[in-house]
């Protein structure tokens, strides 16, 4: 169907409610179909993500294989700092990334540097690179007697010590995760058509107020979606905590989680009842951001036809915008990854970066065929692209049943499809082992590449939804109901007006998903198959083999490899926005 | 004392960059791809090696498939793997990780484990699975052999090889070699020493547990305060620790692996690898058999595999320590018998171990 036709389409012809986007229209005759989606969607979430999470969780209480429970953690007197720590950490992470994502996203967006297709596939690289290497990265540049000391000279040592605290690890993982926050808000800006700030305009409101009165408010839903998984990812995600973290004494949640998991004695109850805290955190931030969108009530876009605006910059502000730009670029990518090329292709470690330490034969190493890192990547991508599309349909879905539905079975499906953001990935992975691998599981993908496929959907369905929300919750129900008048059945009013409209939000998350998947380390270290070989685990087992010319070669070609999947499907994205508007 | 000399460059020159890596190294080496070369090209290039081991002979009759769990380095287990295939009909699965995701994915596993074998960097959780009735004793055919401390008292693990920890020191950048772990807190040394992180790396944490075992707490501690006095700093896991070495952030790693050391060497990198005079470890790796294990003959014949010379020569083809003493070392490697260890046992190591680390991270970190 040409997406062009959508919008007159949708005016004109025909159609009754939409089985997934007016489920909030009580009476509807459609509402029985979508709470039978909503209970059966809620089931599988429940098996999904539910099931496994509260295997570990209830192991605080239980004990775990003869350990004792271990309730008496919650009143740990260091769980004060603990938690605080997270939780600063987190809210340092949302300034970064809104510091790193928003400007571009106006930029991109609103202004002629929209042309620069380039900067969307730039900003993806920090998403495509593993976790970690970014974090070693940095601590490469600001090491002692590093690049930063020996380049920047006194200005290398401020970067030392900033990174030395935890504004550091922020902006580490700000860098990591605000392309997130990026496409999020970029997305929701496309939405917001030259209408809305052409009336103010002309009524005379100043640039500011357009600003703080029009679009701020207009994207705040979506922005608020943003952040809260830019926090709960923030509170997750241990790449950076325990290097970066345990290195300057900053422990957070997950770090703690980490050494009980992975240091010996290990201690899954102790684990358990730290991933509770987590949870809790978890629950809050998502109550606290659904109340902020409900009381955000209908101020949606897309009546109309939209035009896209585009605010004319005067030279200055050009000048300005590219030094943001440029600054941006070389915090996220640049700098990790010049560490990152250089440490790939130098020979001798103990002689440093000079012209005849170079060598090639590390990607030679890397891409021979046999030696696991071929296998590797081809395994990693052939997942990822099977479970982003997996992950993409269903989170398509359970965005849309849960849209402005205030039913129990709505919430439920809305939490428990972030949930798995809001505890570390290795608490999930635990989770998946206790349930799949259960004696009296009569069937299990368990040892299959099943599991993992299973394990990225988890992974990557917060994503995914939130993308799919922050375009939805701008389309006007108006749009569906008079599609509805018109006399178009739920599904052809869902597929030729909802879906086209909502495109952009489920490519953006699918390409996220596909980025993910291809460099996921802790489900696919820890339930991968035996004798299947992933990307991240790969790259990491080579660090620890002093292996780490090979490491880094391999981090190059993975994000050389997702960023050519990347300018395909942006290519076909931007087309789609193209005609759409 | 000079333990290890630089002219270990030319006798293994044969052998590829990363010695102890993955296979892939293996063909980096002009064009040479066979999967066994490590420990042939040893031979090659060093007569006093591996050239005339007895080849391990299969019982009759195994099949079907077992699922080892194995810690790194990979290079070693794959070529274990690939020998063993060779010889009988029995697939071998691998789950390759560093330890602490393999014990956990064991812990996680526990109510319905998955693995036939399991081959640690270790000694503590095995020992603990062994009490918990997880491991299906098993006494390698060859277990009179092998060194001092390696097996189980009560036959249901053995060491099959190790490494020692010692000094890894950048040559370009130390004045002189050291000699002895209190060596690093003399003023040429101020600043420029590094130590993998106890909470981090168990091998650095069994090393101070071994000394307090064998010197005493006071001693101990007394070391470790000149030491950090002199500014010793504490970061990361034993890789990053020899990384930042290699790097030149740091001058020497206290307590490092040696076969990272050799490793390294051999790839060309400036360093030197010092084993203390007065005493270190020799880190055993274990391998035991889980009590689940569905096809036991085919483990219990992976683990003779292991510990017959022609196994034990593959580990020395990656630098580490054998098993057993009748199978040389490679040029430059110190043998086990040679290298001058603390006295403690395995056990009261892995018993003192948690207090230890406490103490230690309240004094230090």
């Amino acid at each position: 169907m040409p997406p062009a036709s959508t919008r007159r389409s949708a005016t004109g012809p025909p159609a009754p409610a939409s089985g997934a986007g007016g489920g909030r229209r009580p009476g509807s005759r459609w509402r029985s179909p979508v709470g039978l989606a909503s209970v059966a969607s809620l089931l599988l979430l429940g098996v999904l993500v539910a099931w496994p999470l509260f295997l570990v969780v209830v192991r605080a209480v239980t004990g775990h294989r003869g350990q004792p429970g271990e309730l008496g953690a919650l009143l740990e007197s260091s769980n004060l700092e603990v938690v605080t720590n997270t939780v600063v950490l987190g809210l340092m992470v949302i300034v970064v990334a809104t510091l790193l994502a928003a400007p571009l996203a106006f930029l991109m967006s609103r202004t002629r540097f929209r042309r620069f297709g380039w900067i969307d596939v730039a900003v993806l690289v920090p998403f495509m690179t593993p976790p970690y290497i970014s974090a070693l990265a940095w601590m490469e540049f600001t090491r002692r007697g590093g690049l930063a000391e020996s380049w920047l000279g006194p200005v290398g040592g401020l970067v030392q010590d900033v990174f030395a605290t935890p504004a550091g690890m922020a902006i580490v993982m700000g860098s990591e995760v605000f392309p997130f926050l990026y496409l999020i808000l970029r997305n929701s800006l496309d939405r917001v058509g030259a209408t809305m700030d052409e009336a103010a305009s002309v009524h005379g409101a100043s640039v500011w107020r357009r600003f703080g009165k029009v679009l701020v408010p207009l994207i705040s839903s979506g922005y608020s979606m943003g952040i809260l998984l830019v926090f709960v990812r923030a509170a997750g995600e241990f790449g950076t905590p325990v290097t970066l973290g345990n290195q300057i004494g900053f422990p957070v949640l997950v770090s703690k989680i980490h050494e009980d998991v992975t240091i010996d004695p290990l201690n899954f109850p102790h684990a358990a009842a730290m991933a509770s805290i987590l949870l809790g955190i978890g629950i809050t931030v998502w109550a606290v951001q659904q109340w902020f969108v409900a009381r955000q009530a209908d101020r949606t876009v897309g009546i109309r036809a939209q035009r896209m605006t585009t605010v004319g910059l005067k030279p200055w502000a050009v000048a300005v915008a590219w030094c943001w730009i440029g600054s941006t670029m070389v915090v996220t990518a640049v700098l990790p990854g010049f560490v990152v090329v250089t440490g790939a292709l130098t020979n001798l470690r103990s002689r440093g970066v000079a012209w005849d330490n170079l060598t090639l034969d590390h990607f030679a190493d890397v891409l021979t065929p046999g030696g696991g890192g071929m296998d590797a990547l081809t395994t990693s991508v052939w997942l990822a692209l099977v479970a982003a599309t997996v992950t993409t349909i269903l989170g398509t879905m359970f965005a849309l049943l849960t849209n402005r539905r205030r039913t129990a079975t709505a919430r439920g499906i809305d939490f428990l499809s972030v949930a798995p953001d809001t505890v570390p990935t290795i608490v999930l992975a635990l989770g998946f082992i206790f349930l799949w691998n259960a004696p009296w599981m009569p069937w299990s993908p368990y040892n299959t590449y099943g599991i993992l496929i299973l394990a990225y959907v988890v992974i990557f369905l917060p994503l995914v939804i939130q993308n799919v929300k922050a375009v939805r919750i701008q389309i006007s129900d108006r749009l569906l109901e008079a599609a509805v008048v018109s006399g178009a059945s739920g599904w052809t009013s869902t597929r030729r007006v909802l879906l086209p409209l909502l495109m952009p939000g489920v490519v953006a998350g699918w390409l996220l998903a596909f980025v993910i998947g291809i460099r996921e380390l802790v489900a696919s270290s820890l339930v991968r198959p035996p004798s299947v070989n992933l990307v991240s685990p790969w790259i990491l087992n080579q660090f620890d083999q002093g292996n780490r010319p090979q490491a880094m070669a391999m981090t190059v070609i993975v994000i050389f490899t997702s960023t050519a999947a990347i300018l395909l499907v942006d290519r076909w994205r931007v087309r789609l926005r193209n005609r759409q508007l | 004392m000079r333990l290890f000399k630089p002219v270990i460059r030319a006798r293994f020159a044969g052998v590829v960059a990363g010695g102890l890596a993955v296979a892939v190294a293996l063909t980096a080496c002009g064009g040479d791809d066979g999967s066994s070369s490590d420990a042939e090209s040893t031979t090659d290039d060093d007569t006093t090696t591996v050239s005339n081991v007895d080849e391990w002979v299969a019982p009759e009759g195994l099949s079907g498939s077992i699922t080892l769990y194995s810690a790194n380095p990979q290079g070693l287990t794959d070529e274990l793997i690939d020998a063993f295939e060779a010889k009988t009909d029995v697939t071998v699965d691998k789950y390759a990780d560093v330890s602490g995701r393999i014990t956990a994915r064991l812990d996680a596993e526990w109510d319905n484990p998955q693995a036939d074998l399991v081959y640690l960097a270790s000694w503590g959780p095995v020992a603990r699975y062994a009490g918990e009735g997880q491991v299906r004793p098993y006494v390698p055919a060859t277990a009179s052999e092998v060194n001092d401390g390696w097996s189980d008292p009560d036959g249901r693990f053995t060491g099959r090889d190790g490494s020692a920890l010692g000094l890894v020191v950048n040559t370009e950048l130390a004045d002189g070699e050291p000699t002895d772990w209190a060596d690093l807190a003399g003023p040429e040394w101020e600043g420029l020493v590094t130590m993998p992180d106890p909470r981090e790396s168990g091998t650095a944490r069994d090393l101070i547990a071994a000394m307090i075992t064998d010197w005493g707490e006071e001693d101990t501690w007394a070391l470790f305060d000149d030491l950090f006095a002199n500014g010793l700093h504490v970061e990361g896991a034993n890789g990053p620790a020899l990384d930042r070495v290699l790097a030149g952030s740091y001058a020497a790693v206290l307590g490092g692996v040696d076969y990272s050391g050799y490793a390294a060497l051999d790839a060309g990198e400036s360093v030197a690898v010092v084993l203390p005079e007065s005493g270190t470890t020799v880190t055993p790796r274990p391998v035991f058999i889980m009590e689940s294990s569905e096809n036991a003959d085919a483990a219990e014949a992976f683990v003779d595999f292991m510990f017959s010379a022609e196994g034990q020569a593959i580990s020395v083809g990656h630098y580490m320590i054998p098993a057993r003493p009748d199978v040389p070392v490679g040029g430059g490697m110190v043998a086990f018998d040679d290298v001058a260890q603390l006295n403690f046992t395995w056990d009261e190591v892995g018993a003192a171990g948690a207090d230890v680390l406490a103490e230690f991270v309240e004094r230090y970190l």
